[in-house]
């Protein structure tokens, strides 16, 4: 079998373990996520680099994507991990997979089109099954709720036949490169499927919708894994297609779009009275604070993208962790529901607030050293974009102390009484705030990463 | 038999086609009623198919209005379970409310609209809307007709297929918070989409994968209308 092939029959293979092993999901899960740390070490090793011809069209797996899906791999086995002891009820791990392995194609299976460009016409394909697939797992715990899913599937399903158009015209500009019209409808377009795909303003009211519904892993499947794929292939657009890559109003674009971003999903961060709808603005700002870095078009903007990201994940991890803890026991993720939660259930309050600090950007946490050097270049380039992005960062942070105040209300002795955490539930917790704390103590861990996916880039 | 059916097919008026088209795709707007919408997209679907044939594009694989065709009607049954599955968008409760029908006062529809009433303007305002629709897409394609085709008749029908159902489809998103509806109305644009895109890029594999793409929406409604059928009775229908 083809290399890359191995990496899309994997978890393909593995979402049909799960299936078959359904009444014995503990086994089957532990062996999936076995193969997925087994064949993301693999991958980096293996000569994948060398052209292969799958379906007729040679292809060639750049070293970017190898690191960016490998990075999937590890961030879906971690996923299904928590959800396994945080929410065993969560019934989509079959699903989790099945999106890994759509991903995995849209990341692999990008024919070279011309010596101008790789086609993304499958990528558009398989980022729109795999969110379609994505759709199946996000309706809400509560009867009837239903409404975020289904915007997260229109928009997402809208971004096909934009990103199909924006490949076509792709095509027709490397027949005739020196019309300027034709290169300006064709980076509108890229930039409307990616903002659909990103929700990126005004797209953007299925996040917090979702994330205020939907199961915790769930939400963390699409905030990162899905996001994560689609943030490869938007810098494999920038980076790997001349037309673009010289074009001088994409960083602006990019920058702006950001910037705009940023500042609306902190205009509504701090006002939030639901740790989930928190998490959903919270995801927002982050995404504002990646598109801006990457539209600084730099090695630093790069290297604080990927830090972006890895805090983001870390971020929005512990927060689902926590969460997932909570609404097992209470009714959802409301303040009000969640009020007295720290004498309750205090590692799940701290996981929710940890969580939510680290997604503003607060230290010591995972992502306080990619918005803080996001912070430096920003104010270097415009300080009015420093202060936004800093500002929107604080408009989290309120946010998640307002949640706090409410979990330090003593709790009424008439409410029904709650379980406490469980053994394996606290020492999830621990392990994902101990590796929150490393990621934002110790920045230098991720440094080497972090500088293979730059020059992956360059 | 089937040379004969696609020489019959190949024989019909293209005109005749797009208008069944174009009034199927404005029914899915209108009609409420969720069995007459299946059956509306259904009809919908081999409508496409068999625009595709007649529509005269040339060295325009058959084959690949068939497969159009087939995944319409392989999407069909699996919304058609769903739904009837969700008591065709009943809330759970209202079997077990007895409503109890007065006799009302002759002159009762002075003083407040009844609830037939109410429906009857909701139908009134999407046929409206709909029909403002399907105009505003059908002089945005005969202004700036897609040259897609050496053919300018057959560049410009695809055109007014294209637009009218992208334009039906997203007035059914934007009208609609019930995932059928809204669902059928991304169905639609994507087969507006479909209709345009396959005769531009005619390979197998992009026809095939649209097809999957298809079949997976398909999936994903069927979860959420099902759970969307789930819902206390506060939420409303439409």
């Amino acid at each position: 079998m083809n290399g890359p092939l191995i990496l899309i029959a994997v978890p393909t293979a593995a979402a049909i373990l799960t299936l078959i092993l359904r009444p014995l999901r503990q086994i089957g899960v532990f062996i999936a996520v076995a193969a997925l740390l087994v064949t993301a070490v693999w991958m980096l090793q293996a000569p994948l680099d060398e052209p292969q011809v799958i379906l007729g069209r040679t292809i060639a797996l750049a070293g970017g994507d190898r690191l960016g899906i490998a990075l999937l791999y590890v961030i879906t086995a971690a996923i299904l991990v928590s959800a396994r002891l945080a929410s065993p009820s969560w019934p989509y791990d079959p699903f989790a997979l099945f999106v890994l392995s759509a991903l995995s194609a849209a990341l692999i299976y990008r024919p070279p089109l011309n010596e101008v460009y790789p086609t993304f016409v499958y990528s558009a394909l398989f980022i729109a099954i795999a969110s379609a697939l994505c759709a199946v797992t996000l309706h809400s715990e509560r009867p009837g709720g239903t409404s975020g899913a289904l915007r997260f599937l229109v928009f997402s399903t809208l971004a096909l036949p934009v990103l199909l158009l924006a490949d076509w015209t792709l095509g027709q500009l490397s027949q005739s490169p020196d019309t300027p019209e034709l290169i300006q409808r064709t980076i509108g377009l890229i930039a409307l499927g990616f903002a659909l795909l990103l929700a990126v303003f005004p797209f953007h009211s299925w996040a917090p919708g979702i994330a205020g519904e939907a199961p915790p892993p769930s939400t963390a499947i699409v905030l990162t894994v899905l996001f994560g794929a689609v943030w490869i292939l938007l810098l494999d657009a920038l980076y790997g297609n001349r037309l673009i890559a010289t074009d001088p109003n994409v960083p602006e674009l990019l920058k702006a779009a950001g910037l705009i971003m940023t500042a609306s999903g902190g205009l509504l961060a701090w006002a939030q009275h639901d740790f989930g709808r928190l998490l959903g603005y919270a995801a927002l700002v982050d995404t504002g604070a990646i598109l801006f870095a990457v539209g600084i078009r730099s090695d630093a903007g790069l290297a604080a993208a990927f830090m972006l990201v890895t805090g983001r994940v870390a971020g929005i991890g512990l927060m689902s962790v926590g969460l997932a803890t909570a609404r097992a026991r209470a009714t959802d993720s409301s303040f009000a529901a969640l009020r007295g939660l720290l004498w309750k259930l205090p590692w799940a309050a701290l996981a929710i607030i940890a969580g939510g600090l680290s997604l503003s950007g607060m230290p010591p946490l995972a992502g306080f050293p990619g918005r803080w050097g996001l912070a430096q270049q920003a104010a270097a380039i415009d300080p009015r974009a420093a202060a936004i992005l800093l500002g929107a960062g604080a408009s989290v942070a309120v946010g998640a102390l307002r949640g706090l105040r409410e979990m330090l209300q003593p709790f009424d002795e008439n409410d029904t009484p709650i379980s406490r955490e469980r053994l394996r539930e606290i020492i999830l917790i621990a392990v994902a705030v101990t590796l929150c704390l490393a990621f934002g103590l110790f920045p230098g861990l991720l440094a080497p990463i972090a500088r293979t996916f730059v020059v992956a880039f360059q | 038999m089937p040379t004969d059916l696609l020489a019959a097919l190949s024989g019909l008026p293209s005109t005749s086609v797009l208008i069944a088209l174009i009034v199927a795709s404005s029914l899915l707007v209108i009609t409420a009623d969720w069995r007459l919408l299946n059956l509306i997209l259904g009809a919908q679907y081999l409508l496409i198919g068999v625009f595709l044939i007649v529509v005269g594009i040339e060295e325009f694989p058959v084959e690949l209005a068939i497969v159009k065709a087939l995944v319409g009607t392989m999407i069909v049954p699996v919304l058609y379970i769903t739904a009837r599955r969700a008591r065709w968008g009943k809330p759970p409760d209202e079997d077990e409310t007895e409503v109890v029908e007065t006799p009302r006062p002759r002159l009762a529809w002075l003083r407040s609209p009844s609830p037939s009433a109410l429906l009857r303007t909701g139908l009134a305002l999407r046929a409206i809307v709909a029909v403002i629709g399907a105009a505003i897409a059908l002089s945005l394609a005969l202004r700036s007709p897609i040259a897609i085709t050496t053919s300018q008749t057959s560049s410009r029908d695809i055109s007014i297929a294209t637009f009218v159902l992208i334009g039906q489809g997203l007035l059914n998103i934007a009208l609609n918070e019930n995932p059928l509806k809204a669902g059928l109305g991304l169905l639609t644009v994507m087969a507006g989409f479909e209709m345009f895109y396959t005769v531009i890029e005619p390979t197998l594999l992009v026809v095939a994968l649209l097809g999957l793409v298809n079949l997976v929406i398909a999936l994903a409604l069927s979860f959420l209308i099902t759970a969307w059928a789930t819902r206390p009775r506060e939420v409303t229908a439409r």
